[in-house]
């Protein structure tokens, strides 16, 4: 008879072995390379953290033949990048992805990695699953995954995996301060489909720099501290000093809730600016711009 | 799958393992651990567990007490042979050559703090010709018991932690330092 313990160890090699066929090493660092996941015809999904050099990245594949890879685009917001590599080198059969819905706390998980030739694996829980999250670098995260498993070189960029060999998603140890965590499959395919069409994530932009205030006792807005000459909210009429208190008819009073508003899909989009102008309730309207590149860094 | 199977798989697998794992003490404060590796007399542990010493108590999972006398070291791979006189009562299972894969379940036995035949579970980190490394817990006394497979099996002596990581001789290893 086999027993219950030798059936699991057998399940969680024969996960390990599936998904590794599609575990890559990527060299875009000084010393230990990181990991990848050929996640689609020559397209690696990692952790864009441990993307350090964007020239001269050479990608190790499972069977040990090395190949160039080209920087499609990165997102700091999501700890996710894409990089492309010839498609004749992927494996058989298409990445077995877990929906949501499947990650539950409790659940047994494999973290892989490939931190050189060898495929590694960790054995740990999913501890909780949270609701929909927003990252310090402002990444829109479908679902929090917090992790009691072991870091160990190789973690970031490698695939979390369920006892079943279904992908749950790109494991990283940077956005929860060093914790373990990972980037659910749904957010990381929605993140992918947009560093494929645009390089990069669009990020809703109004280009002005905002401070809570009180209007009154039961009121507060945000004022405009800074405007950047050239961004939409200039273009659009917002002066310094104007005190923005809604969006889009939707009440206001951090700035977090304007960027919770500024999302990918707004970009292009006319925005309602309820504002109080010298005392008085006036209102512009924005077309929404995308974050560009210079303020994508600085909030790295 | 059912969890109380899996449990019970699990203290038997330990249970194994318990009888052919000894407690090495070379003076009152140094414990490591050993394995008898084969019938009748040989018992392997780590270089580090017996150091420069030249006899050893060997305490059995029986209850027994015997003196053992270290026959060879080797610091490099971090092995030691010891024999004992008399009669043993078994020797541990080994895994025959199929490899290791990551992933794998994998067991250790030691004496963490002087608590006697400790279990730590986790998985194989990644399998290599001089050190198995596993993801599992160990702790000081861990060194020289045996890492096993999940069906018992010894696949390896527990010799040090690295980065986390439980670093194991491979058995094929301990099988070249006897035949040398």
């Amino acid at each position: 008879m086999v027993s219950m313990l030798q059936t699991l160890s057998d399940n969680l090699a024969a996960a390990a072995e599936r998904v590794g066929r599609r575990v890559v090493a990527i060299r875009a660092r000084r010393r230990i390379p990181s990991s990848g996941i050929l996640w689609r015809d020559g397209v690696v999904v990692t952790a864009q953290h441990t993307i350090q050099r964007e020239e001269d990245i050479v990608i190790t594949l499972p069977d040990g033949t090395d190949v160039p890879a080209t920087l499609v685009g990165r997102d700091p917001g999501s700890d996710l990048a894409a990089l492309r590599l010839a498609p004749t080198n992927v494996p058989p059969g298409a990445l077995d992805v877990a929906p949501l819905d499947a990650i539950r706390a409790g659940s047994l998980v494999l973290a892989l990695g490939r931190p050189g030739a060898e495929l590694t694996a960790a054995l740990g829980l999913v501890s909780a699953v949270g609701d929909p999250w927003r990252t310090w670098h402002g990444g829109r995260i479908d679902r929090l995954i917090r992790l009691d498993i072991g870091i160990y070189d190789g973690f970031s960029g490698g695939p979390l995996v369920d006892a079943e060999g279904r992908v749950l998603g790109v494991n990283t140890s940077t956005l929860l301060r060093g914790a373990p965590t990972a980037v659910p499959a749904a957010t990381v395919e929605r993140v992918l489909g947009q560093l494929l069409e645009h390089g990069h994530v669009p990020t809703g932009y109004l280009g002005v720099g905002m401070q809570t205030v009180a209007l009154s006792e039961q009121s507060t807005g945000l004022m405009v501290m800074s405007v950047d000459p050239a961004g939409p909210a200039r273009r659009g009429g917002v002066l310094l000093g104007d005190v923005i208190t809604a969006i889009d008819d939707k009440a206001v009073s951090d700035p977090a809730d304007v960027l919770a508003h500024l999302d990918a899909g707004q970009v292009g989009k006319p925005a309602r600016l309820g504002l109080v102008r010298a005392g008085q309730s006036t209102s512009v309207t924005v077309t929404v711009g995308d974050r560009p590149i210079a303020e994508r860094r600085r909030r790295r | 799958m059912n969890t109380a199977d899996l449990a019970s798989d699990v203290s038997r697998a330990a249970d194994a393992l318990r009888r052919v794992t000894v407690e090495i003490r070379t003076n009152r404060r140094g414990l490591g651990a050993g394995v008898v590796w084969r019938e009748p007399r040989a018992i392997v542990t780590n270089a580090h567990v017996v150091g420069t010493h030249q006899t050893c108590a060997v305490h059995f999972a029986d209850g027994r007490t015997k003196e053992g006398r270290v026959v060879r070291t080797d610091e490099d791979r971090d092995l030691a042979l010891i024999e004992v006189a008399g009669d043993q009562v078994e020797a541990a299972v080994r895994r025959d050559t199929t490899p290791l894969r990551a992933g794998e379940v994998v067991l250790a036995l030691g004496h963490p703090f002087g608590m006697s035949g400790a279990l730590a579970i986790g998985v194989v980190h990644a399998s290599g010709e001089r050190w198995i490394q596993a993801d599992l817990r160990l702790a000081p006394g861990f060194s020289g018991g045996p890492l096993a497979d999940a069906a018992g099996r010894v696949v390896g002596i527990n010799a040090m932690v690295a980065h986390g990581l439980g670093l194991a001789v491979p058995a094929a290893a301990v099988e070249e330092f006897l035949r040398a």
